[in-house]
């Protein structure tokens, strides 16, 4: 897998429905055999912008370019690209065979080769034997799956998935994250997949898009996403984050100091070292989070005091909510242990794992 | 609703029916099995003498015949020019499909006698059609509209296509755009996704709409007599002759059973057809 060569770039990409702004300037490039999520809340512009790729919606401006050739105004017909809709999308007279030949027959195949592919294709996506079947006739996954087969049938130089697992329930959908990421392993096929479910996003994708307001906020793998986030916006949309005020005092060699906003309990250092982060300027406001696994319950010492005041069990972990000030709180993620603890406790972490964001 | 104890609401439509519309059509074709015994009379013994001399009567022949082709003829005017129209509708949302609509839609609500005579100006041989078709170079002699299939037709399409329309909408607007969509995404287009997809998932409508046309159509009375004229006689207009001028009322009734049958039989014709392609959702 070439993972370096360029298949898709998005040029100043924009969509305006009359006076709104749905997708605002973006620009994007995607490897050759990568699995693309784009993920944010609903209207932030993720479908306009995959409907765009895919031919369905008109660029107010900017270009779509594919292995280096503008396709912005080719009509979805001649894009040679799989979708897979929200709502599937599939054709309630035809059998699942049909469904998944109608691009074939579309692109003239004979006959014979026609129903090799869809039995290929019913194999891919374990269904062999359903053929025969209608859509109304199958489960969600199941349908789910049709959708995809027929979408990946005609070898597409893109496959496009608008909220394709929506529909199913969690552990359908659980299910086919790996299926579809088996299937995309296996062709090796360029994916672009929208999605508002982070776990979705985290747990399927090679890289992550995350779009606010009709732009994107920050392009990342998962794992960076969720220990490097540029923003309080996208620390907040992917996963959960404490987030306290402060401003920033010094640099230290291994270390940022931070000032922290509000009036504390005594005990509690009011200033902490956070990860290292020189482009924020001394003196100015940031925000600094701190994922709830990262805070410790410490005997003593910690970087702050505070009173529990909450358990939530979890199964194999539970949330502990400690309130470390006038209607300030900060949860804490762990493993249950004999008893949630209680009372005044103490909390630390590793200043690598505070982060400082910018203020917004 | 699944529930039954809602069932009682159909109640007065059915007593409706029974106490008013089955007599009316119990009595004539009761009657149609008697023998005629003179002006507004029939005899007491059955006979099915008057289906024979209907069905082997060249006048009523021919007017049955008029009348299913005349029903034919409307059913694919309409079809032809009601389903793009239907289509154009539900898909484009614009000014301009509104407006289009409102017009169909007053225009169906205007008295039937006052269209029926407009087409009788408009399709006269001095009339404005003739006169165009004239200026265009089209014809060098007058067609004749008045008194033959043709002008009836065209009258006769007018007059049904917006119920045929109204028919098709809802079905049209329940076909979701995300097909249409997904077909061309798979490299079909318009013509063929149309052809694939849309009139496939539509033919409920194009049934329902049709079986309304046609039946709308042979029943017809007002536009037939007069855009059809004396010379154009259709089972409706013979009907009507019988019942009124004659008072054969045996022959009335049987022609008047006669039409019903042949609705009836369309209709069962229709839902086989209909229930081989229908789709469940």
């Amino acid at each position: 897998m070439d993972q370096d060569t360029v298949v898709l770039s998005l040029r100043q990409l924009t969509k305006h429905f009359g006076g709104v702004v749905a997708v605002d300037g973006i620009d994007l490039d995607i490897n050759k055999g990568e699995f693309i999520t784009l993920l944010g809340p609903s209207g932030c512009g993720k479908t306009t912008t995959v409907r765009m790729i895919g031919g369905y919606e008109e660029p107010t401006a900017g270009q779509i370019i594919v292995d280096g050739q503008d396709i912005t105004n080719v009509p979805a017909r001649d894009r040679n690209f799989g979708m897979v809709f929200q709502d599937y999308a599939l054709f309630p007279h035809m059998t699942v065979s049909d469904n998944i030949a109608y691009p074939l027959r579309m692109r003239k195949w004979a006959r014979d080769r026609v129903a090799g592919r869809v039995s290929e294709m019913l194999d891919l996506v374990r269904l062999d034997g359903m053929g025969k079947r209608h859509p109304w006739e199958l489960s969600g996954g199941q349908r789910q799956r049709v959708a995809l087969a027929r979408a990946l049938s005609f070898s597409p130089r893109l496959l496009l998935m608008d909220e394709a697992l929506g529909a199913l329930d969690a552990k359908l959908r659980e299910y086919m994250r790996v299926e579809i990421r088996r299937i995309q392993r296996l062709l090796q096929i360029t994916t672009i997949h929208v999605t508002h479910d982070q776990d979705e996003a985290l747990g399927m994708s090679d890289r992550v898009v995350v779009m606010r307001q009709a732009k994107i906020a920050q392009v990342a793998a998962p794992r960076d996403l969720y220990t490097d986030p540029t923003s309080v916006y996208v620390a907040d949309f992917v996963g959960r984050i404490n987030l306290l005020w402060g401003h920033v005092v010094e640099h230290a060699a291994d270390a940022t100091i931070v000032e922290l906003d509000d009036p504390f309990p005594p005990a509690t250092a009011t200033r902490i070292r956070a990860r290292r982060t020189p482009d924020q300027a001394v003196g100015s406001r940031v925000r600094v989070g701190i994922r709830p696994e990262a805070v410790r319950l410490v005997e003593g010492g910690g970087v702050l005091a505070g009173v529990v005041s909450g358990a939530r069990f979890g199964g194999p972990l539970e949330y502990v909510t400690v309130a470390i000030g006038p209607d300030r709180t900060l949860d804490l993620l762990r493993r249950p242990g004999d008893a949630p603890p209680q009372g005044n406790v103490l909390l630390d972490w590793a200043p690598d794992q505070a982060l400082v964001l910018p203020a917004d | 609703m699944r529930n039954r104890r809602w069932n009682w609401l159909v109640i007065p439509m059915l007593v409706a029916f029974a106490t008013i519309y089955v007599p009316a059509i119990v009595s004539f074709v009761l009657i149609s099995f008697h023998p005629s015994t003179g002006p507004g009379s029939v005899g007491p013994e059955w006979t099915l003498g008057n289906y024979a001399k209907v069905l082997g009567d060249a006048v009523y022949q021919t007017g049955l015949w008029r009348s299913v082709a005349l029903g034919a003829i409307t059913v694919a005017g309409s079809l032809i020019l009601g389903f793009p129209l239907a289509y154009y509708i539900s898909r484009y949302s614009s000014r301009f499909a509104i407006a289009v609509f409102t017009l169909l839609y007053v225009s169906s609500l205007t008295s039937i006698v006052i269209r029926g005579l407009g087409w009788i100006t408009l399709l006269g041989t001095t009339g404005p059609i003739n006169g165009i078709l004239q200026m265009l170079g089209l014809i060098q002699e007058p067609v004749i509209f008045y008194g033959n299939l043709l002008g009836l037709s065209i009258a006769m399409i007018h007059y049904t296509l917006p119920f045929m329309v109204l028919t098709l909408l809802p079905v049209m607007h329940a076909i979701p755009t995300g097909l249409e969509e997904a077909s061309s995404g798979m490299g079909a287009g318009f013509v063929t996704t149309v052809r694939r997809v849309v009139v496939p998932l539509a033919m409920p409508g194009v049934l329902a709409g049709s079986l309304l046309v046609f039946a709308m159509t042979i029943s017809a009375f007002v536009i037939p007599r007069l855009v059809g004229g004396l010379t154009l006689r259709l089972t409706a207009l013979l009907i009507d002759q019988e019942m009124r001028t004659t008072y054969n009322y045996a022959i009335g009734s049987t022609l008047a059973s006669v039409l019903l049958l042949l609705v009836a039989v369309v209709v069962v014709m229709a839902s086989v057809v209909g229930g081989r392609s229908r789709v469940a959702r």
